[in-house]
């Protein structure tokens, strides 16, 4: 069930419903709610219900038992048994595959031949997102950051919450679990806040980015018959459609959690307006980099030790974030790259330098910040080509072709004046984001405009475009992750 | 609660008057100079041309690729050429020419090959535009899953009622897709004499959907049912397209092979590129009419063989 689909927009209300005037207790709108996530999830593939159902009695059950433990080795020992059990289930549904086929090519390239027993294992939506959710409880009980949940019920839908359960935000058990326990109120002011970032959010994922696909898909399929230009602009088109579709689906997750009184972490925070790759790790993917800065950089020892330390701590980080994705090479390059990008800020200890958003109570920014920008995005661009290409060669071809005489030529395919209307579409989109990018989410101003007929004529003209432009349902690219 | 809900009725109060308005009003200048009005003609003459017809079922691979004129000369039976557009979904298709096959009709359906993959059983614009606005007495042959994938589609629909592009200046929409483009048989003629634009060849990439192969076996017992026969064939299909799905191709003419009487096969009907006229399936004249020829040897064969 996608979020833009019409089954979601006829189970939504039906939810909310029983939500708010059906249950009476706490308990019985977690009871719902879960029931609910599980009735969301099995609608991809029913199987995959046990796999999630053992994933959280896994975490519940180590998680009392580290607490519990008497000694250090025993919390030890149920932290591994869980860490090894979760990645484990991961890295045979993910990552299976990529090992045993790496493992046969480097073997041919001894001179050795071997068969790889390859098996066609389906992934299961949202794993590596749940698999994360419960590590990071288990982490925290470890650390006695947090205690564990002797409720199932409401650790089970700490895990599953239909919003966030297919692809994030990864949240953490400190933020979500303390509002799964607190008795939630009907709040008309966030409700209508919730229903105007879905809003926002759907403009994202079926105008930018299922738009920019069209063109994306046609240009990716076959780099060697297009121009340099043209490839260029598949980049850039790419850039908008992974980031509208990921940050659509992050906003229509955090608008839908909070028409149930739970508010999600932040994914995203207008990360194309970064002046340098530093700044654009801290506003893109958020909950996922934050997951890897507190467990995985911090105990390798972050940035106390020496520079060796910082730098091999930071590859090893997006080296990890790269492989997350998928068992792909073009993954890890797409991480390494980013990690050499990262590289001179480290070392010149400048990778703190933008912590605000730029331009803040401007309504220009400078020339060097807009040259800035620039920079970032276009080094981001070359990154993405890695993150899309099928393989190595291909991503390798896409640059040869780009790379060519035909860079300085006016790009050209078939389709190119439909993609001059996306083209204004994400410059339109662009104006409102530059504008919004002090509030939580573009358009979060809008409910701020006291006429009313303003702020539903702003409503009716993204609603407008919506139903106007809209495309063949597409589904997010970050199931597949 | 109450707030809200009073509210959010105010807001899209607008939204459901502005789409119920749309689906009443009559179909656009734009939208009634499409080919999927030429559906109209072709009911008109499955009503009324006279026996022992040749009624052909199908969607863009017949209306755009056949010469039924040479298909009258050589088998002596009167074609109808029913095919219009291939989302129309065989559901439909068949369903509406269920309603006027007579006894001695000889029913041959050619199917594109997408009509076997998922998501071509459910129908899309295609198919909502010619239930709201060409024939609205023919909402009653979609099925219940058609209907629930058709409404998310309503809103768009019924706001091209308000488009001033539907009834004022230039129509962009290329002339052989027009409704006044085919013949006394049905057939597609101006793009006979049309240059060739480009297009990209197809990747069948969907999963195989067993669903239309059980809607034909009983779409054959009704014909049979009506005394008439049934003859399943394959269209013309561009080279390079075939090689792209070349499997997935073969796989549907091996399911077909079990439980039909085929005409011909895939492998028959391949069809150079340079004979391709926009799509895949649409041929030139020369194409047209060399597909017209193998299909009169293979119906004759069949019809022969039956007998």
């Amino acid at each position: 069930m996608l979020f833009n689909s019409f089954a979601f927009a006829l189970f939504l209300p039906v939810v909310f419903l029983l939500y708010w005037r059906v249950t009476k207790t706490l308990q019985q709108q977690n009871i719902l709610l879960l029931i609910a996530s599980y009735f969301f999830y099995g609608c991809w593939d029913w199987r995959f219900l046990f796999l999630l159902a053992f994933s959280t009695f896994l975490d519940f059950f180590t998680g009392l038992k580290i607490m519990n433990a008497s000694t250090k080795r025993n919390k030890q020992l149920w932290l591994w048994l869980s860490i090894t059990i979760n990645l484990g289930f991961l890295g045979f549904f993910k990552y299976y595959n990529f090992f045993v086929t790496s493992f046969a090519e480097a073997i041919s390239n001894l001179g050795l031949h071997v068969n790889p027993w390859t098996l066609s294992v389906i992934l299961p939506v949202g794993i590596s997102f749940y698999t994360f959710h419960g590590l990071s409880y288990v982490f925290d009980i470890y650390r006695d950051r947090i205690k564990a949940e002797r409720n199932f019920v409401e650790y089970a839908l700490f895990v599953s919450f239909f919003p966030l359960l297919v692809a994030g935000p990864i949240e953490r058990a400190t933020h979500l679990l303390p509002q799964i326990k607190e008795p939630r109120k009907f709040d008309y002011t966030k409700m209508v806040d919730g229903l105007r970032q879905i809003l926002w959010g759907l403009f994202k994922k079926i105008i930018i980015a299922d738009q920019s696909a069209q063109y994306v898909n046609l240009i990716f399929s076959d780099p060697s018959s297009f121009s340099g230009s043209t490839l260029l602009l598949g980049a850039i088109f790419f850039a908008f459609q992974i980031y509208g579709d990921f940050s659509g689906y992050s906003d229509i997750a955090l608008g839908t959690a909070r028409l149930f009184g739970i508010e999600l972490l932040r994914n995203f925070a207008y990360p194309y307006f970064s002046r340098d790759i530093a700044e654009f790790w801290r506003r893109w993917h958020i909950s996922l980099s934050s997951w890897f800065r507190d467990y995985l950089y911090i105990p390798l020892g972050g940035s106390k030790g020496g520079t060796w330390m910082k730098v091999r701590n930071t590859f090893i980080i997006f080296l990890v974030s790269g492989f997350w994705h998928g068992a792909n090479w073009t993954f890890i390059v797409w991480g390494a790259l980013n990690a050499i990008y990262f590289m001179p800020l480290l070392l010149t200890n400048k990778n703190r330098d933008n912590l605000q958003i730029v331009a803040a109570g401007k309504t220009f920014p400078t020339f060097k910040e807009l040259f800035s920008m620039l920079l970032t995005f276009g080094l981001t661009c070359f990154a993405w080509i890695f993150f899309r290409a099928k393989d190595m060669s291909h991503a390798l071809a896409y640059i040869r072709h780009m790379f060519s005489r035909s860079l300085f030529s006016t790009p050209n395919f078939y389709s190119i004046n439909d993609a001059k209307k996306t083209m204004l579409f994400i410059l339109f989109f662009l104006i409102v984001e530059w504008i919004g990018r002090e509030q939580p989410y573009a358009i979060a101003k809008i409910g701020g405009v006291k006429r009313r007929y303003i702020r539903w004529l702003s409503y009716y003209a993204i609603i407008w475009v919506i139903i106007n432009y809209s495309t063949k349902e597409q589904t997010f690219i970050y199931f597949q992750f | 609660m109450k707030r809200l809900f009073y509210y959010l009725g105010c807001f899209l109060l607008p939204f459901v008057l502005v789409f119920l308005v749309g689906i009443l009003l009559p179909p656009t200048p734009r939208a009634a100079d499409t080919s999927l009005f030429t559906s109209l003609k072709k009911d008109s003459l499955l009503k009324n041309v006279p026996s022992r017809r040749l009624i052909l079922v199908g969607g863009s691979n017949l209306m755009f690729s056949l010469n039924s004129q040479i298909l009258k000369d050589s088998l002596h039976l009167n074609p109808v050429n029913t095919g219009v557009h291939a989302l129309l979904t065989l559901q439909y298709m068949l369903e509406n020419t269920i309603q006027y096959v007579q006894p001695g009709d000889v029913v041959v359906l050619i199917p594109e090959y997408e009509h076997f993959f998922k998501d071509y059983d459910i129908g899309t614009d295609e198919l909502l535009r010619t239930v709201l606005d060409v024939n609205k007495s023919k909402i009653k042959l979609l099925n219940v899953a058609q209907v629930y994938h058709l409404l998310p589609l309503v809103p768009r629909f019924a706001l091209t009622k308000f488009k001033p592009t539907e009834y004022f200046g230039t129509n962009t929409n290329p002339p052989q897709y027009r409704r006044n483009t085919i013949n006394q048989y049905g057939d597609e003629t101006l793009h006979w004499t049309l240059k060739r634009p480009y297009f990209a060849p197809y990747k069948i990439t969907a999963e195989y959907n067993p669903v239309n192969v059980e809607m034909i076996k009983e779409f054959q017992r009704k014909v049979e049912e009506k005394k008439a026969s049934f003859i399943v064939s394959f269209p013309a299909y561009q080279d390079s397209s075939y090689d792209n799905s070349a499997a997935k191709v073969e796989m549907v003419e091996a399911v077909l092979k079990q439980k039909f009487v085929l005409a011909g096969s895939a492998k028959r009907y391949r069809t150079v590129d340079s004979l391709m006229f926009d799509t895949p399936y649409h041929l030139v004249k020369t194409g047209v009419d060399r597909r017209t020829e193998m299909l009169v040897e293979d119906l004759r064969e069949t019809l022969n063989a039956e007998r």
